[in-house]
């Protein structure tokens, strides 16, 4: 008894199971047993692992505690598909206390680590996975293998592996992003070629045709390689002049399909020569018609068009009755000749163009329109877009009517000279009699009235009112009305002189944006994010606004992949925007070398004096950089690059030098030029519109006159003003030191003498506009800019001073000349130093009046000022001392004009001629035009891998002799990296 | 014998009474290259019709490669910018659609549990029209055949043209040669022109078939 009761409450459970399952209705889906319930919890597993990623949560719509809806999880579905990372979701729900438990069951992406291929492969390994690689990616997604398959299969096929099969066989890792793509080839026994026969061969010579066409009995049969074949041997033939050959191959396989019959059918059909007869036509348009009559199948349609090309081409030219009529002349079986016969009749001109019907419309405005004129040679095409453009002109004033048509007749007795006629008449004028705005609810009048051009009282034209219509509807969809139409229903008057212009708007509903989620970001912070995107909640949603915000976020530069989506909603009004970036590597590492050649001014240990010395100089730069430090844009970056120079000393003969040359401080070869740059970088500083970048910087250099060291630390924030302007300020101090002067001491300027060593300290500002192309190849485009420099006693500069810097370089496309592009350019220095008394070495006070520290003066010469002038060799006398060697100055003026032409057709190596003219001037007072030093030359370019190398070549106009006798060099040449320009 | 232990009894009987415990309630079917099908997408076409007579829909799968034809050809119809149809139109045919429902509730019911809302319902209807828009006038004009070729077909298909074991002359039945015709053109027209969409898009099935 006692062991009955269990059972018994066993058995009435089972029952009340098996009713409960009896009365409630089957449901229409299953998911409608579990709508409108309570959700207890929401789960992940991904790839079967439980999960709690708060990014992939932070997406879903459906909330723990909200009751169940379809579209909550069907929302969710696409949410998390858009994150791009899972390549399946599926939803399920149960019962449990307290509600309905959903587990998103998400499969990944798995990214293919590697492609292999195993088996019988039939077709070289290389060639099957470039075939997959080229229309795939090395990286293809493992939802396309059966297509990849399927893919690899037919080329197989194609190739002679009639039974060829390909399966994927995917080793998907645990970890997503090892997955190995494996393809199992069976490849089976390449086709052979059993029969191959011609019909039509040339002369019965099926031999050589099959020779050309690669099919002999027993060899492998590849498809793809009869095609080209065949397409070969039909272009050798129209190359032979049998313009009409037709080659096409049959192919019949065997049951097993191991063998493949081929039978090619061919015609070959006469040699086609071309001729001309009658008037001459230009060598040039004669060969250009038999090559374009040579490249394709030569059928009716290709003749007649080039018997209207030189209709065409005689008409422009004033031979208004030209006529080419081809003809066909067999000469026998084998030959048949194809002759235009060119009559070109008598030239036309124009001798008087009249306007007749025009009373609403003065003739000075008709005329602006015209393009035939008196004088001119009359082209019938001319006069025709003439009277269409005087019709179109009066469509636009409202006389939608209006027609003109054009005739020509002779003027006096001789029947070459025409008077053009365009009789116009003008029809009634339309005009707009009033402007509504129907069914208007979002927008205000006075945003539509802004958004179109047509006016009250204005000229009705239809092309206008659509685009009026267009930009209506443009207003609607970029405040997020995305569903919005606007109809201009009919609206003339009986009359036909007045329309009343009515757009009718549907409104629709407008797309808000409700909430923004940013998901892939792990270092930089959410709110850098969303300042980048300027997206705000509950604004309208524009897909011109969503595509703003990808472009500056891509901007920031510290992403490899940016996407703003909206993504779907249920209630067409609010939808959500997912942001999915992928984080560029916040470490970056450049490195690079090149080499720099150009001449340099060396002492001669011989004779003490400067030489000018072709001077090659390796170099090489390290980068390290390291960006969105604590997740908002900062970035540092370490830049080191040094050139490896000979001694500033050289001893030409190699015998024990006697010269009383100065003592070079360091006249061995070695890393004797440096630069190391520590940088600081900081876009929009206190959220301000400002980047502000902090550097510390050392620099060697080596100069024509003097080498120098400087140390120094400067602070700038620059703004861009718009896509083409920017403007910057900055402060900079540091410590110049000059070192192996070569300027005579006689020639040394006091300031040099007493400040071999100079601290500055300074403010500086420049402008840059450039609307050029591109930077380092601008074909098109202006660069303008302006750098002036502060640099008071008062904050502690040792030397004060005051500097302007202004550049303008201009560059124009030639397209006459096949993309040649004219690059000119102007440069302007102006410098003047603030007097002050100092006291030299040897104890005495001087006067320094206008003088500049020899780091700050102006300099010119060298491959990227005044070619044919070595680096800074270029000055007026008063710079210069007796050697030659300059001591720079306070005014600079070059221009320079070079044109840049691509050889060739090779785009890559290119050629130049130029000329640069220019000087350096001790004092602004002392610039003079009439003083100006050029270097012509010649150069050629070339895009190498690493970038634009140029070698110049140039000469010096009236080169001079130097006070100690010595004769300029006549001419200097260059070697390296960049435009000069 | 062993016995089993009553209260073990007791919990799988009542646990028997949740068998239907974790089921699927919707899942991805189909992405054509940024678009998802899902299952409630599939569930929505064969509650609302949204299926076009003539297409043969009977499974799952049927109506999944329907709708995967349709999103392949929406963003071709997309890439045009076909203008949107009136709004009469649409309204007809919601209201079709309305009165196949026994009612209001049973309406908002089949709503609900597909997913839907009555306007992406709309929108739905919107796109195909757009769709049917497109595809006549791009298809209609070059699917039309000649006399001739009606003539040919006729010749060809005496089957079709028998009524009561007699060949019915060609100008009885020359209208109906003439759509027949003009329909298999316009079906192998556009076959053709899916099968290049779908050449250039990227269509991933996940559906397991036979279901």
């Amino acid at each position: 008894m006692r062991m009955r009761v269990p059972f018994l409450v066993a058995l009435l459970a089972l029952l009340a199971a098996v009713a409960s399952w009896a009365q409630s209705p089957p449901p229409a889906f299953s998911v409608d047993q579990f709508l409108g319930k309570s959700i207890a919890d929401v789960r992940l597993s991904i790839d079967g692992r439980e999960s709690r990623d708060k990014e992939i949560l932070r997406v879903l719509e459906t909330v723990t505690g909200a009751p169940l809806t379809a579209a909550a999880v069907r929302e969710s579905i696409i949410h998390l598909m858009a994150l791009a990372r899972f390549d399946d979701v599926k939803v399920s729900a149960e019962i449990a206390p307290g509600g309905v438990v959903l587990t998103y069951d998400l499969a990944s992406v798995h990214s293919v680590k590697s492609i292999e291929f195993r088996g019988d492969l039939g077709l070289p390994l290389r060639q099957l996975r470039s075939a997959v690689v080229d229309r795939y990616s090395a990286s293809p997604p493992i939802s396309r293998a059966e297509e990849i398959a399927a893919m690899l299969e037919l080329l197989c096929r194609d190739h002679g592996f009639l039974k060829a099969t390909v399966r994927p066989a995917n080793e998907v890792a645990p970890d997503p992003d090892r997955t190995r793509l494996v393809f199992d080839v069976t490849a089976g026994p390449p086709a052979r070629i059993g029969t191959a026969e011609v019909e039509g061969a040339p002369g019965g010579n099926t031999g050589d045709v099959l020779s050309r066409l690669g099919l002999q009995a027993g060899a492998r049969f590849d498809g793809l390689a009869l095609e080209a074949a065949v397409v070969r041997y039909t272009e050798g033939l129209r190359a032979k002049g049998y313009l009409q050959a037709k080659v096409e191959p049959g192919i019949r396989y065997s049951p097993d399909r191991e063998q493949v019959d081929v039978t090619v059918r061919m015609t070959r059909g006469p040699q086609v020569s071309i001729a001309f007869r009658g008037d001459p036509l230009a060598d040039n348009r004669r060969n250009q018609i038999s090559a374009l009559l040579r490249e394709g199948a030569l059928d009716e349609d290709v003749l007649e068009n080039q018997e209207r090309s030189i209709e065409q081409d005689l008409r422009a030219r004033g031979y208004r009755d030209a006529s080419a009529p081809f003809t066909r002349e067999p000469r026998g079986d084998n030959f048949l000749l194809i002759v235009f016969t060119v009559t070109r009749g008598p030239q036309y001109r124009v001798a008087a163009v009249e306007l007749t019907g025009n009373q609403q419309v003065p003739r000075a405005q008709l005329q602006l329109v015209l393009r035939v004129a008196q004088g001119q040679w009359f082209v019938k095409a001319l006069l025709d877009a003439d009277a269409l453009a005087i019709q179109e002109l009066y469509r636009r004033q409202g006389f939608r009517s209006a027609e003109v048509k054009a005739s020509t007749a002779p003027l006096g007795s001789d029947p070459t000279q025409l008077v053009t006629r365009c009789a116009i008449t003008e029809g009634p004028r339309t005009l707009i009699s009033g402007i509504e705005f129907e069914r208007v609810s979002a927008l205000s009048r006075i945003v539509l009235d802004q958004a179109i051009r047509s006016k009250v009282n204005g000229p009705y034209y239809q092309t206008q009112i659509e685009a009026d219509r267009e930009a209506v509807l443009f207003q609607y969809q970029t405040r997020g009305y995305q569903q919005a139409t606007v109809t201009v229903p009919p609206g003339m008057s009986q009359d036909g002189a007045r329309f009343n212009l009515r757009f009718v708007v549907a409104e629709g509903p407008q797309s808000l944006i409700d909430r923004i989620l940013i998901v892939g970001n792990i270092r930089t912070r959410a709110a850098t994010i969303d300042r980048a995107l300027g997206l705000q909640p509950r604004t309208p949603l524009s897909f011109l606004a969503l595509a703003d915000a990808q472009r500056r976020l891509s901007a920031l530069g510290l992403f490899r992949r940016v996407q703003v989506v909206p993504l779907e909603r249920n209630s067409d009004d609010r939808r959500d925007v997912l942001v999915v970036v992928q984080e560029a590597p916040a470490n970056s590492i450049g490195y690079g070398g090149g080499l720099e050649g150009a001449l340099r001014l060396r002492m001669n240990a011989q004779t003490g004096l400067p030489e000018e010395r072709f001077d090659l100089a390796p170099r090489g730069f390290f980068e390290i950089g390291r960006r969105n430090l604590w997740g908002k844009n900062r970035s540092v970056d370490l830049f080191v690059r040094g050139a490896i120079r000979s001694s500033d000393q050289f001893n030409p003969n190699s015998l024990p030098t006697t010269s009383t040359a100065p003592l070079l401080e360091d006249p061995r070869s070695g890393f004797r030029e440096y630069r190391v740059l520590g940088t600081y970088r900081e876009p929009r500083f206190m959220d301000l519109p400002v980047d502000v970048i902090v550097t510390g910087a050392i620099d060697q250099a080596i100069r024509s006159t003097f080498d120098f060291n400087r140390r120094q630390v400067y602070v700038e924030a620059s703004h861009r003003i718009s896509s083409s302007l920017s403007v910057a300020g900055r402060y900079s101090v540091g410590r110049t030191r000059l070192f192996n002067e070569r300027i005579d001491p006689k020639s040394q300027l006091d300031v040099d003498k007493v400040f071999s060593r100079v601290r500055l300290s300074a403010f500086s500002a420049s402008a840059v506009r450039s609307t050029r192309d591109d930077a380092f190849e601008p074909t098109k485009g202006t660069l303008a800019a302006f750098d002036g420099t502060l640099a008071p006693r008062a904050i502690g500069s040792e030397v004060g001073f005051v500097k302007g810097y202004w550049q303008g370089f201009v560059y124009r496309q030639l397209s006459a000349l096949r993309g040649a592009v004219l690059a000119g350019g102007a440069r302007l220095g102006l410098a003047f130093g603030f007097p002050q008394l100092v006291v030299n070495s040897s104890g005495q006070t001087v006067v320094l009046e206008q003088d500049l520290p020899a780091s700050e003066r102006f300099f010119a010469g060298g491959d990227t000022s005044v070619r044919g002038f070595a680096l800074d060799r270029l000055g007026a006398k008063s710079t210069l001392d007796q050697n030659g060697v300059s001591n720079g100055g306070n005014g600079l003026v070059i221009f320079n004009a070079e044109l840049r032409v691509p050889l060739w057709h090779q785009k890559s190596l290119g050629g130049a001629v130029f000329i640069d003219t220019g000087n350096v001037f001790a004092k602004v007072g002392d610039i003079s035009l009439g003083e100006l030093r050029s270097g012509v030359g010649f150069g050629i370019r070339w895009k190498s891998p690493v970038g634009p190398l140029r070698v110049d070549l140039a000469w010096k106009l009236n080169p001079r002799t130097f006070a100690n006798g010595t004769r300029e060099s006549p001419f200097a040449w260059y070697v390296t990296i960049g435009q000069a320009f | 014998m062993r016995k089993t232990s009553p209260v073990l009894l007791a919990v799988v009987a009542v646990g028997l009474g949740h068998l239907a415990g974790a089921e699927v309630i919707d899942r991805v079917l189909a992405v054509v290259g940024s678009q998802v099908v899902t299952l409630s997408d599939v569930r929505a076409a064969q509650t609302f019709a949204l299926v076009p007579a003539a297409t043969p829909a009977k499974t799952t799968n049927d109506v999944l490669a329907y709708l995967v034809n349709r999103q392949l050809m929406l963003s071709e119809v997309d890439r045009y910018s076909a203008p949107a149809p009136a709004s009469a139109l649409l309204d007809r045919r919601m209201a079709q659609i309305r009165s196949t429902f026994p009612g209001a509730a049973q309406y908002e019911q089949a709503l609900a549990g597909t997913a839907m809302t009555e306007g992406r319902l709309r929108n739905v209807i919107a796109d195909n029209v757009r769709i049917e828009t497109y595809v006549d006038q791009r298809f209609g004009a070059a699917a039309q055949p000649t006399s001739e070729e009606v003539q040919r077909y006729y010749l060809e298909h005496p089957a079709v043209f028998t009524r009561d074991g007699r060949l019915a002359p060609f100008d009885d039945v020359q209208v109906q040669a003439q759509e027949r015709l003009a329909a298999e053109r316009r079906r192998a027209l556009i076959t053709d022109w899916l099968d290049r969409l779908r050449r250039r898009a990227s269509v991933t099935t996940l559906l397991t078939p036979g279901r």
